[in-house]
């Protein structure tokens, strides 16, 4: 399925994929920023405060009155880390216009609606955000941040980042942190929002069968009114190899143990290797076919799940399991077994199965409106867009040689372990 | 075969008879390049107690069995089902709920040997003691897993608190002890009764014609003997066993599960009621309304406070759940809209917009070949006609409909509170 990017002011672009047969339009208003430490929590507070309300749905019993009348469209904020940066989002869903039981566009009413809570924030008579939304968006983040706590597989992932990038920004969680929350003030959130609008990297994605001309020309009027200071984007920082293994264990309620792997990759995320890099992850510890799933779970039993995750854009593959305490190091030395099979070369049947399957994978996105809008909003940090179709084709290029270089370019950065106090055994 | 056309959609599906005794369902949908199917049985954790037609005793089978069959009929003698599947390309998974257990996958080539695999595996048991005991092991860890999830352990807590003895009360997977139980004989047992192909549905969505299933159905489907299947379960007294249970585990943010336990006067639930009582919940506690509101500003909720009426063969409640600093005085305030609502009564308003957010999320699900083929297997095991019946019904569903669902549920007597909160 094709797309069409338009470039509507200076690091403002939008990106249209032109598809009647859904039910819906998905549109999504993305803003890249830098990931700082200091400006992660207010950043991750303004945009959440951003899509609850605005000068012209001034609560948000009144806007979801709006977005119920649009035939229930649906509305949310999203937070992402991509790389050394933050991505910060509102998204909308809504039915097709052919569903409209008055005539009304309802798809071009989302998208006025998105850029009006953008760019038309409720302010008081000082300009500034009123003191009761901050308070009460305070509240929301933390609670964002306690509810991924509570999942303990989120959590000790979270924790793993933290020990292996303790001296990158990369280890700023994106939604930043509950101390830094609680200091926000009134200032500091205009100012924000001003340097978000104004500065961020910004990509409009629109899926279904708009009126392209007509979106664009709106969006281009509606964001020619702000004063754009465009900076591009930093690099993120890259670590090509560990320097030494670093490892904790963590000892909290729990009635399983978790373990973490966190490999550096010796890649640079526009290598002309990636693509080799994503398959080697999925040969590794992607589907069912794995050395991992088929090795670590299946035939030795040591970890209920065991999974690897390919950070392109941070040069990383974080490997998780579910493991009891008893088995950790033994898992441990399973995985690198398995990494060393892989670049001794025996890996035959694995590959065949992987490309087949990651190949497949990318072709379902075609079929679902919300991933085709994910598809092209994750984008937001690269240079240039591809589409599902360009990546299989890239895969199908790799070979099995750049499999086993890719494996070489894995260096063992940080063990993680979280299982419960001791004398509880 | 039967055409089904929906004029609101523009989809249409079709339903076949199969002579197997299997009921099939096809969407084709056109521009779609990828497939998903389900093939599902009628047998969930709830089927602990049952009878066929062509015996004279009764089966008792331990806790957790649906599930553990489940992961079994992925293996047989030789290359078992996920090793089949990689050499399609297609994503393959299966779950278990309280009434079903449904084994699927998606693709977009090779589909029509991916459906070969499927409806292979799922028609060949092989189970052997020996892979039984492995299975043991791996099942109580996923078990264990499930011990460390809030969300998971304050709804069991809460159905624990309503139901006294219906098995909606257990844990899906069973424990740790129960399936120790577990034998291959036991395992057959269940597979013969509930894997009988006039108690199963296939469904498929997407990138395919309705020639292509049944021709692949012909080949691999042998017809399935007519057996009858009855459930038991022991009588479920109107009142509730506690109104408050407590969980503690390494977290900050409690969570909560609130329901209303309901009377429950025949096993299931016409799609009629189904849309009334969504139309009721998304009145009284959707995001347009005062309650909602009210709790979001009084900093009582967050965005994932959730309604739902939940409802399978012999059970109905009425639960909301979410995460929240105080989930009494959630608890409270749902009380007291529910008071206020059926004193009040519904306004024009509060019923138009409910309806119309909801069937304009209804529509959007057919985006997704996944709802559509997973709600084929819903709406068949529950005895609806058609898919398309729930978007019909919230055309047709009037207020005074609605006023009169709302006064015969969410009884304050039949109520309970479960929340899980950090030590």
């Amino acid at each position: 399925m094709n797309y069409c990017e338009n470039k509507i002011a200076d690091g403002i672009s939008l990106i249209s994929v032109d598809a009647k047969h859904f039910k819906t339009t998905e549109i999504a208003i993305n803003l890249a920023v830098p990931l700082g430490k200091e400006t992660a929590s207010v950043n991750a507070l303004v945009i959440n405060m951003l899509s609850r309300k605005n000068k012209e749905y001034p609560s948000m019993a009144v806007l979801n009155k709006k977005l119920a009348y649009l035939y229930g469209a649906e509305l949310s904020a999203n937070i992402n880390k991509f790389g050394d940066c933050q991505v910060l989002s509102i998204g909308a869903s809504c039915v097709d216009d052919r569903f409209s039981l008055d005539g009304e566009s309802i798809s071009f009413e989302c998208i006025k609606l998105l850029a009006s809570l953008i760019l038309n924030p409720k302010l008081d008579e000082n300009g500034n955000f009123y003191q009761e939304d901050i308070d009460a968006e305070k509240r929301l983040l933390i609670e964002q941040i306690e509810a991924e706590n509570n999942e303990k597989r989120t959590y000790v992932l979270r924790q793993a980042e933290r020990l292996m990038f303790e001296n990158e920004i990369y280890s700023t969680n994106k939604f930043g942190d509950i101390e830094n929350i609680k200091n926000i003030t009134a200032k500091q959130c205009i100012e924000a929002y001003h340097k978000i609008v104004e500065t961020a990297k910004i990509s409009i994605v629109v899926v279904g069968s708009t009126d392209t001309d007509k979106t664009v020309s709106y969006i281009s009027e509606e964001f020619a009114k702000i004063d754009r200071k465009y900076t591009s984007l930093n690099e993120t920082e890259f670590v090509p190899c560990a320097e030494k293994v670093k490892e904790k264990m963590e000892r909290i309620d729990v009635n399983q143990g978790k373990l973490v792997l966190g490999f550096r990759v010796n890649l640079k995320p526009e290598d002309k290797l990636t693509p080799a890099m994503r398959l080697f992850c999925d040969i590794f510890g992607g589907g069912p076919y794995s050395k991992l799933f088929t090795n670590v779970r299946e035939k030795m039993s040591l970890c209920y799940y065991c999974a690897a995750g390919y950070t392109k854009l941070k040069s990383c593959i974080m490997i998780q399991c579910g493991c009891n305490e008893e088995n950790m190091d033994k898992a441990v030395g399973e995985i690198l077994n398995q990494l060393e099979a892989i670049k001794s070369g025996d890996f035959e049947e694995e590959f065949n199965s992987s490309k087949i399957s990651v190949k497949d994978m990318f072709l379902t996105f075609n079929d679902a409106p919300s991933l085709l809008e994910g598809w092209y909003s994750n984008q937001i940090t690269q240079s240039t867009l591809k589409t599902p179709e360009e990546t299989v084709s890239e895969i199908e290029a790799v070979t099995k040689e750049q499999i086993i270089q890719c494996a070489k370019l894995l260096s063992l950065d940080t063990v993680y372990k979280l299982s419960s106090p001791k004398e509880d055994k | 075969m039967k055409k089904v056309n929906s004029e609101i959609l523009g989809d249409s599906y079709y339903e076949i008879e199969h002579e197997s005794g299997l009921k099939i369902f096809v969407m084709p949908k056109e521009n779609y390049s990828s497939t998903y199917a389900i093939f599902g049985t009628k047998y969930g954790s709830i089927d602990n107690r049952f009878k066929r037609s062509d015996k004279e005793e009764w089966t008792v089978v331990p806790e957790g069995i649906a599930h553990f069959l489940e992961h079994k009929l992925f293996e047989s003698e030789d290359l078992d089902a996920f090793a089949r599947y990689a050499k399609t390309g297609a994503s393959a998974n299966a779950y278990t709920s309280f009434d079903k257990t449904c084994y699927l996958f998606k693709c977009s080539d090779n589909f029509e040997a991916s459906l070969e695999i499927l409806l292979d595996f799922v028609t060949h048991p092989y189970f052997t003691a020996k892979t039984v005991e492995k299975e043991q092991g791996i099942i109580g860890q996923e078990i264990t897993m499930y011990y460390d999830d809030a969300g998971w352990m304050s709804t069991f807590n809460l159905l624990k608190c309503l139901y006294k003895n219906h098995p909606v009360r257990i844990d899906i997977a069973g424990t740790v002890n129960s399936i120790a139980q577990i034998t291959d004989k036991l395992l057959y047992d269940c597979y013969d009764t509930f894997y009988n192909l006039n108690n199963m549905c296939l469904a498929v969505a997407g990138d395919v014609t309705p020639e292509q299933v049944v021709k692949m159905c012909d080949k691999m489907l042998k017809k399935a003997p007519d057996i009858k299947i009855e459930r038991s379960f022991e009588d479920e007294p109107r009142e509730i066993v506690k109104d408050y249970e407590e969980y503690h585990l390494a977290m900050n943010m409690p969570v909560f599960a609130f329901g209303y336990k309901e009377e429950c006067k025949k096993p299931e639930q016409d799609v009629k009621t189904v849309a009334e009582t969504t139309v009721l919940l998304e009145i009284l506690a959707g995001d347009t309304s005062e309650l909602y509101n009210e709790m979001f500003e009084e900093g009582l909720i967050n965005a994932s406070f959730s309604k739902e009426y939940f409802t399978g063969y012999g059970y109905e409640a009425i639960l909301f759940e979410g995460e929240s600093e105080n989930p009494n005085a959630v608890s409270e305030k749902i009380k007291q809209a529910v008071a206020k609502l059926k004193n009040d009564g519904i306004s024009q308003e509060q019923f138009e917009t409910a309806r119309r957010s909801l069937y304009g999320k209804e529509i959007m699900n057919y985006n997704y070949v996944s709802y559509i083929a997973n709600n084929f297997i819903n709406c068949e095991f529950n005895g609806w006609d058609s898919i398309f019946d729930i978007l019909e019904a919230y055309k047709t569903v009037t207020k005074e409909d609605i006023e009169k669902r709302l006064n015969c549920v969410m009884d304050e007597k039949y109520s309970a509170l479960s929340v899980v909160k950090g030590k």
